[in-house]
């Protein structure tokens, strides 16, 4: 029984963090149509900041407030340099997303310059404390930091984009990008502020998986990989529907990993995403094709 | 040093096959299939299991890795025909996922991120000379025939089906079966330079046909030029050259490999940025 309750525990966390991942990929790529590969660059860009902070001696708060930004500017100055000049030369399609794989590959060789390959391990006070025990299952502190970190980010993603006049705009600008102009809405300021909060939110994330994994140049692509999957599966531009699909996978891989079959977990989620986009292209709750 | 130059040259040819074959499928055909890096590790590894665990003679089990590889492309473009070509680009990336992952966690026949080491050269061209004239001939054979095909009519019909699908069909051409027939050619030769490179590395793991040689193929692709076979063997050559001398920077090689991904992504930024037909290339990336 307590393993059930140990698995349920693990599924609820896991997911929570990669959704994060997932629907901030997702909500940049249903407002400015962007395949941003490089997401993955943002995420680890802000663990590492947040690491070497830590290690200077600022407190983790500080830290992470650092990051956070970081990884929100990261994103805009991505935009800016490289797809905002893409888009003004009417090359949206592949050569936006060769673009993106390419700065993926610039991110992550350049944290590899910065902080070599050599693993890092955030030591903080706070990740040492013992875990609860909850009906048998072993619950550590930082799992719940990121249950309740990822709920409140999920709700204030789901206020902005439905309850605020940005919003607004950001679904208008998703929708009819020329009807949005038209009705006085500055769709590259739009799609400016939208790099900002995907980042942000990204950056959030990449803070979470540096405390729960170890930090290492190589998870850039994971993180790219996994995002990317997530939001195939439950229909890129959704953000429901990344979390849907990232919760699928996610339990489908834990569960899989639970009884023995750890090396079918990799394979399966790209299997997934792959088979899916091939009958779905629009994936299990979207819209939007790719 | 003389070693080192036959070393290189030897990569720039094996390079040059599978970018020759990437361009015909991207260049002329429209279709950017970002599993061609996977297409060379369905090649190399079918070699390399097929002469570890069996007694196939060394070109039975060449041609067994481009046919598989051709075989997989083909069976591929059928299950894709109804999807668009920006669709197809992200699905062959996905592709090259999933034949990765089974590389790496396959590991009663793959050996997983262990690799397989040992991997023979064919009888008569084991030394690297006398492998090397090997490889360059048939490289020229490959350059021979893709010259051939983008010049046949065929070739043209390719080309209109890039520029324009529907009126590709109207003038009866059979645009499915040509796509079908461009991936296996393509998957095919794909599957021929990873057979070779295997046999010339002797040793691969999961990561010899990853991502970094993904991003090399399009750089040497898209820097050369789309839909021009000069231009591919002017891209191989030169940016082989850069990647080699970067080689010799004074930093520690973790630095420098670093730094060279970087300088080879970056030139593929600043390329589709400022310059989106490469050096010598007829046509645009969209």
């Amino acid at each position: 029984m307590e393993i059930y309750v140990q698995l349920a525990w693990n599924i609820l966390t896991l997911g929570a963090l990669f959704g994060l991942m997932a629907a901030s990929f997702s909500v940049i790529f249903s407002v400015t149509g962007v395949v941003h590969v490089a997401h993955g660059g943002v995420i680890m860009a802000a663990g590492y900041i947040f690491y070497s902070f830590v290690e200077l001696g600022v407190p983790a708060l500080a830290a992470a407030t650092a990051g956070i930004f970081a990884a929100g500017t990261l994103g805009v100055i991505l935009n800016i340099l490289v797809y905002e000049p893409l888009r003004r030369r009417r090359r949206v399609g592949t050569g936006m997303m060769i673009a993106s794989v390419a700065l993926l590959i610039i991110l992550q060789n350049t944290l590899l310059a910065v902080w070599s390959s050599q693993t890092r391990t955030i030591d903080l006070p706070f990740l040492h404390l013992p875990p609860y025990s909850v009906w048998g299952a072993l619950v550590s502190p930082l799992s719940v930091l990121i249950f309740v970190t990822s709920t409140i980010m999920f709700l204030g993603i789901f206020w902005l984009m439905h309850k605020t006049r940005l919003g607004k705009a950001m679904r208008a600008v998703s929708d009819q990008e020329d009807v949005a102009e038209v009705v006085g809405i500055n769709a590259r300021r739009v799609r400016q502020i939208t790099f900002f909060v995907g980042s942000v939110v990204a950056g959030v994330a990449g803070i979470l998986a540096a405390m729960l994994y170890n930090l290492d140049p190589s998870r850039t692509v994971t993180y790219a990989v996994d995002a990317f999957s997530y939001a195939i599966v439950g229909g890129i531009g959704s953000i429901p529907g990344a979390l849907f699909g990232t919760y699928l996978l996610t339990t489908l891989s834990t569960l899989g990993g639970f009884y023995g079959a750890t090396a079918i977990k990799s394979v399966f989620a790209f299997l997934a995403a792959f088979v899916i986009l091939l009958v779905r292209p629009e994936g299990l709750l979207g819209k939007k094709r790719l | 040093m003389e070693a080192y130059v036959i070393h290189v040259v030897t990569l720039a040819a094996i390079f040059l096959i599978a970018t020759l074959a990437f361009n015909l499928q991207t260049g002329w055909a429209g279709m950017l299939s970002l599993g061609h890096a996977a297409m060379m590790g369905v090649g190399g590894y079918t070699l390399a299991l097929l002469l570890r665990h069996t007694d196939a003679p060394y070109f039975i089990a060449l041609l067994a890795g481009v046919c598989l590889a051709g075989a997989l492309s083909a069976g591929f473009s059928v299950l894709s025909r109804k999807i668009t070509s920006h669709t197809y680009s992200v699905l062959t990336l996905w592709f090259g996922f999933v034949i990765a992952a089974v590389l790496m966690n396959w590991r009663e026949l793959t050996r997983g991120a262990l690799g397989i080491p040992g991997i023979a050269r064919p009888a008569g061209f084991a030394e690297e000379f006398p492998f090397l004239l090997l490889v360059l001939t048939i490289t020229t054979l490959v350059y021979l025939v893709v010259d051939r095909l983008t010049r046949s009519p065929w070739g043209r019909a390719l080309g209109a089906m890039r520029d324009d699908e529907v009126a590709a069909t109207t003038l009866g051409k059979n645009v499915v079966a040509m796509k079908i027939t461009v991936s296996a050619i393509a998957g095919g030769i794909a599957g021929l330079s990873g057979a070779l490179l295997a046999s010339f590395l002797r040793f691969i793991d999961p990561g010899t046909f990853g991502l970094p040689l993904l991003v090399l193929l399009l750089v040497f692709l898209v820097v050369g030029g789309l839909a021009s076979l000069p231009g591919t063997v002017l891209g191989v050559v030169s940016l082989l050259a850069v990647r080699e001398g970067l080689r010799f920077l004074p930093f520690s090689p973790e630095l420098v490999g670093a730094f060279r991904e970087i300088v080879f992504a970056g030139a593929l930024l600043l390329v589709i940025l400022y310059r989106p037909k490469g050096l010598l290339g007829k046509v645009e990336l969209e």
